[in-house]
């Protein structure tokens, strides 16, 4: 008999979770996408074949579709004026770096969103995103490597990056 | 696992989009992990239902057929000893076999001598039995076999 693919489901779960934060935003929403993800997953578990690949790419597969559904449901919120209504309380730097962290993502083109979604909130090689995406890992590496510059100037933060090194050629880093 | 000369340390800016990345809150991881385990268990109580279900209707189906076989056997066995009583009411000698008998062939259908010993296997499946009629010797079912001993024609083949 198969192995079940969702026997445990817990790691899987906050990988598939970070991965649409990433992309959605962190809150509500994302609980809801990843919600989807596993309902459906639950549903389609006799589908999913082994031998083809890991799980956590077919639930990231899954979970692509449900985030494109739900950023094509999403009303756009402005946000120009909040900041005069935000709580004026202090907050810890670890939870505004985070934030900024979030915010610089978020204003990433949404090919390069979906990278550093897949790279860094899934924890996927470059080559099992190429596979995802069905693209070249040569391909990947580089578009990783463009994303990985364009966030370190929004962040506005000089990032040493160490010459001759692409972003995401090495294999999954423990979480 | 890269090989050595690939691997490389990883930038500020790839550390903190690791370490800071969204995490889910636990309830939820707690609520989907136990979701996808329930999922996994409701197949197995469907499938003993659907076994459970169909080992019933096998067995009772399987006991009612073969009562039903049974049952058509009796009634046929019944019949043809009522035949036989009448018949010997009669004072009709009853059919006798006859090796010449059993061994005409006759279109392929089997061929019995005396209908008194046939089995209601051979009642059923249209056992044929020599009789004489106007000087032919017929093949016949029992039905027709009856009726023309009824009306005088002598069992078995003729002489």
């Amino acid at each position: 008999m198969a192995r079940d693919p969702l026997a445990d489901a817990a790691p899987l779960v906050r990988r598939v979770y970070s991965y649409v934060a990433y992309r959605l935003g962190d809150g509500p929403d994302a609980e809801d996408v990843t919600s989807d993800v596993f309902e459906r997953a639950v549903r389609y578990r006799s589908s999913f074949d082994g031998r083809r690949g890991d799980v956590l790419p077919w639930l990231l597969g899954i979970a692509r579709r449900c985030v494109a559904d739900a950023a094509a449901a999403r009303v756009p919120i402005p946000t120009d004026d909040l900041g005069d209504r935000a709580d004026p309380s202090p907050l810890e730097d670890d939870a505004l770096r985070r934030l900024e962290l979030r915010a610089a993502v978020e204003r990433l083109d949404p090919r390069a969103r979906e990278l550093v979604a897949l790279r860094y909130g899934a924890d996927l090689t470059a080559r099992q995103i190429a596979e995802l995406l069905n693209e070249r890992t040569n391909t990947i590496e580089v578009a990783l490597h463009r994303a990985l510059r364009r966030l370190e100037e929004i962040l506005g933060e000089p990032e040493t990056v160490a010459p001759g090194h692409v972003a995401g050629r090495e294999h999954a880093q423990p979480s | 696992m890269s090989p050595f000369w690939q691997r490389r340390q990883e930038t500020d800016l790839e550390r903190r989009l690791r370490s800071e990345r969204p995490d889910a809150p636990d309830r939820l991881v707690r609520m989907l992990a136990a979701r996808s385990r329930a999922g996994d268990r409701r197949l197995a109580p469907r499938l003993a239902v659907v076994a459970a279900v169909t080992a019933v209707m096998l067995v009772a189906l399987g006991a009612v057929g073969t009562v039903g076989y049974a049952g058509t056997a009796m009634l046929s066995f019944d019949s043809s000893v009522r035949d036989m009583v009448r018949l010997s009411s009669k004072n009709v000698s009853k059919p006798k076999p006859s090796s010449a008998s059993r061994s005409k062939p006759n279109a392929g259908k089997s061929v019995a001598g005396d209908p008194a010993q046939a089995s209601p296997w051979q009642h059923q499946y249209h056992q044929k039995y020599p009789i004489c009629h106007n000087g032919n010797t017929l093949y016949l079912p029992l039905p027709g076999y009856t009726a023309h001993l009824l009306h005088g024609d002598q069992p078995g083949v003729c002489p």
